[in-house]
């Protein structure tokens, strides 16, 4: 068998706005917004210069809503840039991007095959090898079939990929669409699994690969991490599989130890040169900062500002320094004298159901005007909320014992 | 948990104080400021932890140098003994928790042992103290009940402190109806974005039906071009018509002349075929009589012989060579006769005899060779006989002389000795004859005189030879005795012989005469003169046998001349009979040669006309096939051109070519027409005219369609470039974000709020009537059933059943009522927590209000609740050492450093 190269690329959400982040300074409003786009711009130069045999793009292209005439555009421009190159792409698209949008139709340059809304299989020859390479695009936001069997099954000899965007047994993150099982997809007996939908990149099996690429630039507080794609080689039934990262920035959690701090400026310091040596590792970013390990006379600085006027004072010089660094939040963590009154409150919390929560939350929630802003109660939600309830709950008892 | 022992080492005024501790009730008797209240504080102090320097509460540390502390050991719930110190530390002191297995703990121990709860906690619920019932008058209701019932649940004042604040905190967020707290205003805030937004989307809503109206205007554009493209095209053909329109009309006059001569057919090249064919047709003809001309003049005259006959002849006349040849052989025959004949007469001659007459004899005689054999046979034994009569006699002689010689011998024998010197004699006569031979040579050599050389060499032959002779016989002479012997033997058989040797002699005579008898008689049988000689017998003989043969000979000869003279005649027969005249025989071949020529080429010539006739007969009757197939080829033209007569074939020609023309002509305009089919009356004048303006309305449509095609592309480019709406959405989302910062704090305040909210509905309804029950129970014991009922009102207050009926609210009881209320509800508060906190209660003095009767219920009361409950009543009342039996009673007032104080 000859060796194949391709990319293995998926939710690219182009245009999607980064949610969950208020305090941005906004001279970085601008980088923030397009750094899908500069992923897309790194995915695509990666692919220029390394030139692939093709590259896969697994579903959510864009981000559903936002089919951004932009967006459109700059697919179309990165799409001819590839086809210049003389690189076939292989597009599916997924819940986000469906068929039954109705969106302006872009023209794409020949090179882009676009799966239709029944499962078929596109053949190229690279180096006189067969590839076959089979998926479907969602005619529809909801496709709760397992779509997977209508793959066909893989004959020896021949190289079978397959692109599925949907979501593994077990993985509740997203929603549940086109499902599948692990063992079903190893029955077709692929060489390669192109997998999308989960922004969380992850090597389901290693042999033949199944992989979900993650996306390429993350979207949400809740994606943190290193972001990017796969570069693969198939050779002979081996797979290597190369993770590059093309993220604008990573959304990251950074702690900071602060041991024997006193002085504001010495936090300040210390702060900053955390931060930059983050930053020269892992480039572009934004953080949510936690300090931890607060001694005693920290506890005394630390308390004496607000925290919100420390967290102006890190960004400001986060800008002082130039770098894309944004704390978007920052955390304090106190040694806890945790009161058993708000232990006992978050125990009793904890052990409420969904319905107690929003019966607690309804006032809110059912505000005409207001509730369809709002993110829904789940997990994540109760999390936050829990979180801040006990800083809270702490904030009053510890003010209310020292007065 | 259970206090086992109190130890303290400076506290208050106590110093190196233990106490033991019972189970049940513990009554800590002592007058005022013994410390009672201290020791209380002590177990407080070390259980909950020092208060800070600042607090309310006292420190007790001691004035001496005493250690400040102590330890208390406690049984806990699991049975197990902890020693709890605690010393002099930081703030809240240093406490130290030892476990039974060796094991140390701290703080953190200490809290899970006391059930998390703190110092307030357990006073408000297990410390009975005259001041805090006292402290419950001035509570609400709502308060009380609070306090009553959520005492069990830690740190309720915390959490209603807790939710005072988040209660008004949450109005500053958000109230369903307002504007002004800060979820609405941001909400306001959202909607505002979002129409923006959406105002944003509208536009770009406008982008695909401009693309569709691009590609809209593209298929009309390009429509237009079609029809303009089709309308130049109806242009240019009317101009092309215009053009073709008088060819058009020349064609059709060409096309109606053709139709007249349309049926004329003509074969191709009609005429000059026609013509060919009848020009060679004429030619034949001539040819024709020109062969019947010849073949006319061609007669035979002569008859000759035939051709067999010829053959014969010529088969005759090969045997020329023949009849030469026995011509010849004639004449051989007939020299070779006359030769013989001489021959012949010789040998008769030779022969003698006369051959005319003995010729017949001669030849009939016996020549045989057995004759001649026999004859000279008997010639020979003739002579044999003669000779052998001689030898005998010889013989005889010799025999008779050897006889002689012997006897001579004999004699001579005796004379040996002299033989040697023979021998020298022998070498002399070798040296003469050498030296002779040597001289004859060297003569001879000399004189080449061989002869000289010869003779020489012959006398010295003879002398050598007769020198030898002499030898031998003398050689004989030496065997001398045995010789005489022998000789005289010898002499005797040759005596016998000798005579013998005459008899032979005897009889060979008389043969001899008899065989001479017999050649004379055969001789005269042979007419041979007697005179002839034996010797010349054989001659005779020889020659009698040649003439015999010549005459045989002869006689073959004679018979060969015959037969040739014979063949002769029969060749000279056959030849006369071949010709009509006469034939001479000796030019007999050369003439029937002449005539057998003349004969050949009398034939040959009749042969070669008669050939040359057929083959003009031949070839006349070709030519006229020939001449047949002209015509019917002229026929066939003329057939083609559908005539019968010459003159209407050329009639034909003329109106074909006049045909061919026409055609030609149409062909030509087809030519100029292109190809083109039209018809006069497609067009009319005007269509131009119109034509053209038609074009220029096309025209300036399009130039329409192209401005609004321009700035269509301009928008939507713009579009495609435009970021604000990516802008837009990002703010939308940065607002939403902090919406929910904002929605978080308020959903954190609002579910502690309802959860507290709901611990207390809880407690109302669940942990509330047990312990309203028990207490209510309590309450009746107290009250010696005065009261019947102890009820939470459904509007949150208690009320108090008279056995009567009659309802009191609390505040309407008296004092001690009041209280004793008060502690029913706190009793009852306490053991309902003895599942979840089983601490010991410590009592302060107080029920100092009540009287006899009353106190005496609550000893009794207290008596039942020690078997479950580890009391502790401190009392400055002298008698209360003594109301419960199994109590123990530490005197306080009398306690010794290290001395166990139990005064019963």
């Amino acid at each position: 068998m000859a060796r194949i190269r391709f990319l293995h690329v998926a939710d690219l959400h182009l245009d999607s706005p980064f949610k969950g982040i208020s305090t941005i300074p906004k001279n970085k409003w601008k980088e923030i917004r397009e750094s899908t786009f500069q992923a897309f711009q790194n995915m695509i130069n990666y692919a220029i210069e390394s030139k692939p045999d093709f590259v896969l793009i697994v579903g959510d292209i864009y981000d559903g809503e936002n089919r951004s005439l932009r967006a459109q555009h700059l697919f179309q421009k990165g799409m001819e840039a590839l086809h210049i190159e003389n690189i076939p792409v292989y597009v599916c698209h997924g819940n986000h991007d469906h068929l039954s949008g109705n969106w302006a139709r872009f023209q794409l340059p020949p090179n882009v095959h676009v799966f239709g809304e029944k499962v078929e299989t596109k053949t190229l020859l690279i180096s006189e090898e067969k590839v076959h390479i089979t998926g479907f695009s969602y005619k529809e936001r909801h496709i709760l079939e397992p779509m997977h069997n209508h793959y066909p099954i893989a004959e020896h000899d021949e190289i079978y990929i397959g692109m599925l965007h949907g979501s593994v047994e077990g993985n509740n993150e997203h929603d549940v669409y086109a499902p599948f099982k692990k063992s079903d997809l190893l029955e077709k007996g692929y060489q390669y699994w192109a997998l999308g939908h989960i922004h969380k990149r992850q090597i389901i099996h290693p042999d033949p690969p199944i992989v979900y690429p993650g996306n390429i630039q993350s979207r949400h507080r809740n994606e943190s991490g290193i972001k990017g794609f796969y570069e693969v080689s198939l050779f002979n039934t081996q797979a290597e599989l190369q993770f590059i990262p093309s993220a604008a920035f990573i959304y990251d959690e950074l702690s900071i130890d602060c041991v024997g701090i006193i002085h504001a400026n010495e936090l300040m310091t210390h702060i900053e040169n955390e931060l930059s040596s983050y930053s020269e590792i892992h480039g572009k970013a934004i953080l949510e900062l936690t300090l931890n390990s607060i001694t005693d006379e920290t506890i005394e600085l630390l308390q004496s500002t607000n925290k919100d006027d420390w967290h102006v004072l890190i960004q400001e010089s986060l800008e002082q320094a130039n770098n894309f660094l944004i704390v978007k939040e920052l955390y304090i963590n106190f040694p806890i004298e945790k009161s058993p009154e708000s232990t006992m409150l978050l125990s009793s919390l904890m052990e409420w159901n969904t319905s107690e929560w929003k019966l607690a939350l309804k006032e809110l929630y059912q505000h005409s005007k207001g509730s369809r802003y709002l993110q829904p109660i789940d997990q994540g939600f109760m999390d936050e909320v829990l979180k801040e309830a006990e800083s809270l709950v702490l904030e009053v008892i510890a003010r209310g014992s020292n007065n | 948990m259970k206090l086992v022992k109190l130890q303290i080492y400076g506290f208050g005024k106590h110093e190196n104080i233990e106490i033991n501790l019972n189970n049940g009730i513990n009554v800590f008797y002592g007058e005022n400021e013994v410390g009672k209240t201290t020791i209380q504080q002590f177990i407080l102090h070390i259980l909950f932890g020092f208060p800070q320097r600042n607090a309310q509460l006292l420190r007790y540390e001691p004035k001496s140098s005493a250690t400040y502390g102590g330890k208390i050991e406690i049984i806990d719930d699991q049975e197990r003994f902890i020693t709890i110190e605690r010393v002099k530390g930081k703030a809240s002191g240093e406490v130290t928790v030892y476990f039974p297995d060796g094991s140390r703990g701290g703080e953190k121990e200490l809290s899970s042992i006391l059930h998390s709860y703190s110092r307030t906690d357990f006073e408000a619920i297990f410390s009975f103290s005259l001041l805090q019932l006292q402290g419950f008058e001035k509570m609400t209701e709502e308060e009380l009940t609070r306090t009553l019932l959520s005492s069990g649940t830690t740190g309720i004042d915390t959490l209603a402190i807790v939710e005072n604040k988040f209660i008004k905190e949450m109005g500053e967020l958000f109230k369903p109806t307002g504007r002004k707290p800060l979820i609405n205003q941001k909400i306001e805030e959202l909607r505002q974005l979002e129409t923006a937004y959406k105002h944003q989307l509208e536009e770009v809503e406008k982008y695909e039906p401009s693309i569709k109206r691009l590609n809209e205007l593209e298929t009309f554009i390009q429509k237009l071009d079609l029809q303009e493209k089709d309308t130049s095209k109806q242009l240019q053909q009317y101009l092309e018509w215009e053009q073709l329109k008088p060819l058009k009309e020349k064609e059709t006059i060409v096309h109606q002349e053709l139709d007249l001569v349309k049926h004329q057919t003509f074969p191709p090249d009609g005429i000059r075929r026609f013509e060919l064919i009848k020009d060679k047709s004429n030619r034949n003809q001539i040819e024709i009589e020109q062969l019947k001309k010849e073949l006319d003049s061609l007669t035979i005259h002569t008859t000759s012989l035939t051709s067999r006959q010829l053959e014969g002849l010529q088969s005759y006349l090969n045997r020329e060579a023949e009849w030469h040849q026995l011509h010849s052989k004639r004449i051989q025959i007939e020299e070779e006769q006359s030769k013989i004949l001489q021959n012949q007469m010789q040998q008769l001659a030779l022969v003698g005899v006369d051959w005319e007459k003995s010729l017949q004899h001669i030849v009939q005689a016996d020549v045989s060779i057995q004759q001649e054999d026999k004859l000279v046979t008997t010639l020979q034994t003739e002579k044999n006989l003669e000779l052998e009569l001689q030898q005998e006699e010889r013989l005889l002689q010799m025999k008779e002389q050897d006889l002689l010689h012997l006897q001579q011998r004999v004699i001579e024998s005796k004379k040996v000795n002299k033989s040697s010197s023979t021998q020298q004699g022998n070498k002399v006569m070798f040296g003469i004859i050498a030296a002779i031979v040597l001289v004859g040579v060297i003569i001879g050599f000399t004189q080449s005189n061989w002869i000289v050389a010869l003779t020489a060499i012959i006398i010295s032959g003879i002398v050598y030879v007769g020198f030898t002779f002499m030898m031998n016989t003398l050689k004989q002479s030496n065997d001398v005795q045995t010789y005489a012997d022998l000789l005289k033997k010898e002499q005797q058989s040759q005596q016998q012989s000798i005579s013998r040797l005459k008899q032979n002699i005897n009889e060979l005579e008389s043969k001899k005469t008899y065989i001479s008898q017999q050649v004379n008689e055969f001789l005269t049988s042979y007419h041979i003169s007697e005179q002839l000689s034996p010797s010349l017998l054989p001659e005779l003989f020889k020659r009698l046998r040649m003439i015999q043969e010549q005459q045989i000979q002869l006689d073959q000869m004679e018979t060969k001349l015959y037969e040739v003279r014979q063949r002769i005649q029969e060749l000279y027969k056959q030849a006369q009979e071949k010709v009509s005249f006469d034939l001479s025989e000796d030019m007999l071949f050369h003439e029937l040669r002449e005539f057998y020529l003349e004969e050949k080429k009398k034939s040959e010539d009749l042969q070669y006309k008669e050939t040359r006739i057929s083959e003009l007969q031949k070839k006349h009757k070709e030519l006229l096939l020939l001449q047949q197939s002209f015509t019917e080829q002229i026929h066939l033209l003329y057939g083609e051109a559908n005539v019968d007569m010459e003159s209407d074939y050329y009639t034909a020609n003329s109106i074909n070519e006049k045909k061919v023309e026409l055609e030609r002509e149409l062909h030509h305009i087809h030519l100029q027409l292109g190809g083109k089919q039209i018809n006069l009356n497609d067009f009319e004048h005007l269509f131009e005219d119109e034509c053209k303006a038609k074009l220029l309305q096309l025209q300036q449509q399009r130039h329409i369609y192209n401005d609004e095609k321009a700035s269509l592309s301009y928008q939507t480019k713009k579009l495609l470039e435009d970021e604000e709406q990516s802008e837009q959405l990002q703010l939308l989302e940065q607002k939403k974000a902090e919406l929910h910062e904002l929605v978080k704090k308020w959903a954190a305040q609002k579910v502690v709020v309802e959860s507290i909210k709901q611990m207390m509905r809880q407690l109302k309804e669940e942990r509330l009537p047990e312990v309203l029950e028990n207490a209510q129970y309590y309450f009746q014991l107290l009250t010696n059933n005065a009261y019947e009922q102890l009820i939470l009102s459904p509007e949150g207050s208690f009320e108090t059943v008279k056995a009567t009926g009659q309802r009191f609210k609390i505040a309407e009881l008296s004092q001690a009522t009041k209280e004793q209320a008060y502690i029913s509800l706190r009793l009852a508060l306490a053991v309902s927590l003895q599942g979840k906190a089983p601490f010991p209660i410590i009592m302060d003095d107080p029920f100092v209000h009540f009287d006899r009767v009353r106190l005496q219920q609550v000893v009794q009361l207290m008596a039942e609740l020690q078997k479950e409950h580890q009391l502790l009543y401190f009392t400055c009342h002298h008698n209360m050492q003594y109301v419960w039996e199994d109590a123990s009673v530490i005197q306080v007032g009398t306690l010794l450093p290290r001395k166990v104080g139990i005064v019963k």
